[in-house]
């Protein structure tokens, strides 16, 4: 089944929170399942939006991390998906 | 009319407008985070119809004020009159959007503008010609494709009498500020069911908002 936007977004926000909140690019392209163009316009959006930036990990390597609002997003998910729902949107 | 009936009828519209533009700030507030949020542009167009519900209705209650304090209608000049004309329908117009928006052009975005342009140009156009018929029938084809899309998706089951019933009040209301008293004894009844069909809006978008799942 295809995932929408919104669940492709709390997938990749979820998989960041779940590795200590930090990860590299390559092992979030490859644990998110999507195309590499996908995985690029998505995390170019996630920067762009504030729920993920790159930071240097102890290795002085790039890794992503979750932002406030990326946990926020990650706490209203259900809300979010229950809301589109309960409205017919 | 009796004038004493008449400020009591202004009195009821007073209360009436206030109330539901009261509801409509509040649903608006209430769904901000998720709007930001997800950007999820069905979300984005159903608290806009809410948003342009609540200027409608603060513009009514504006009039009805200024008609209850001086006893005339100064401040219902014409530009006044169109902004209410402007903003019901785009309420209307968003509401659709957000019923239908599975359905609209993924670009539709980079639209809207042009949507509001229509929507004004309409409100001028109906201002100048005086043609309140002409507003009616676009009102009623608005709830018509409004209609047509709930029933063609299932999911929507749960909210198909509140949508129509929003449709149905917002043309009612228009018939009233264009006719005023065309409804008579039963405008206290539509006001009070149409303010009962906004409250259980907001009562579910509450239940909803902080359902903690």
């Amino acid at each position: 089944m295809k995932r929408d936007r919104l669940k492709v977004i709390f997938d990749i926000l979820k998989i960041i929170k779940d590795h200590n909140n930090s990860i590299k690019p390559t092992p979030l392209l490859r644990y998110s399942n999507l195309s590499t163009k996908s995985f690029n316009e998505y995390m170019n959006e996630l920067v762009e939006r504030e729920f993920v930036k790159q930071v240097k990990d102890n290795k002085d390597k790039k890794a992503i991390t979750l932002t406030d609002k990326g946990f926020q997003y990650l706490e209203k998910y259900k809300t979010i998906v229950s809301f589109i729902d309960d409205f017919g949107l | 009319m009796v004038p004493g009936l008449f400020m009591q009828g202004v009195g009821i519209d007073l209360v009436y407008s206030f109330v539901i533009f009261l509801i409509c700030l509040i649903v608006y507030i209430e769904t901000r985070e998720i709007s930001k949020l997800s950007s999820y542009k069905g979300i984005n167009f159903f608290r806009n119809t809410f948003l342009f519900f609540g200027i409608s209705y603060l513009l009514k209650f504006i009039l009805a004020l200024d008609v209850f304090s001086r006893g005339i209608n100064l401040v219902g000049d014409a530009i006044f009159f169109g902004v209410v004309l402007y903003a019901s329908l785009m309420a209307g117009i968003y509401l659709i959007m957000a019923i239908g928006n599975k359905k609209l052009p993924k670009n539709i975005g980079k639209w809207i503008f042009l949507i509001h342009a229509l929507a004004i140009l309409f409100a001028i156009i109906v201002l100048l010609t005086n043609n309140f018929l002409v507003y009616l029938i676009f009102q009623i084809l608005i709830l018509v494709v409004g209609v047509v899309l709930l029933y063609s998706d299932r999911k929507k089951a749960s909210m198909l009498i509140i949508y129509q019933l929003l449709l149905l009040f917002w043309i009612l209301d228009i018939v009233e500020v264009f006719v005023p008293k065309f409804f008579g004894g039963v405008q206290l009844i539509i006001s009070l069911v149409s303010i009962g069909v906004f409250i259980l809006v907001l009562y579910k978008i509450i239940k909803s908002t902080h359902n903690k799942k």
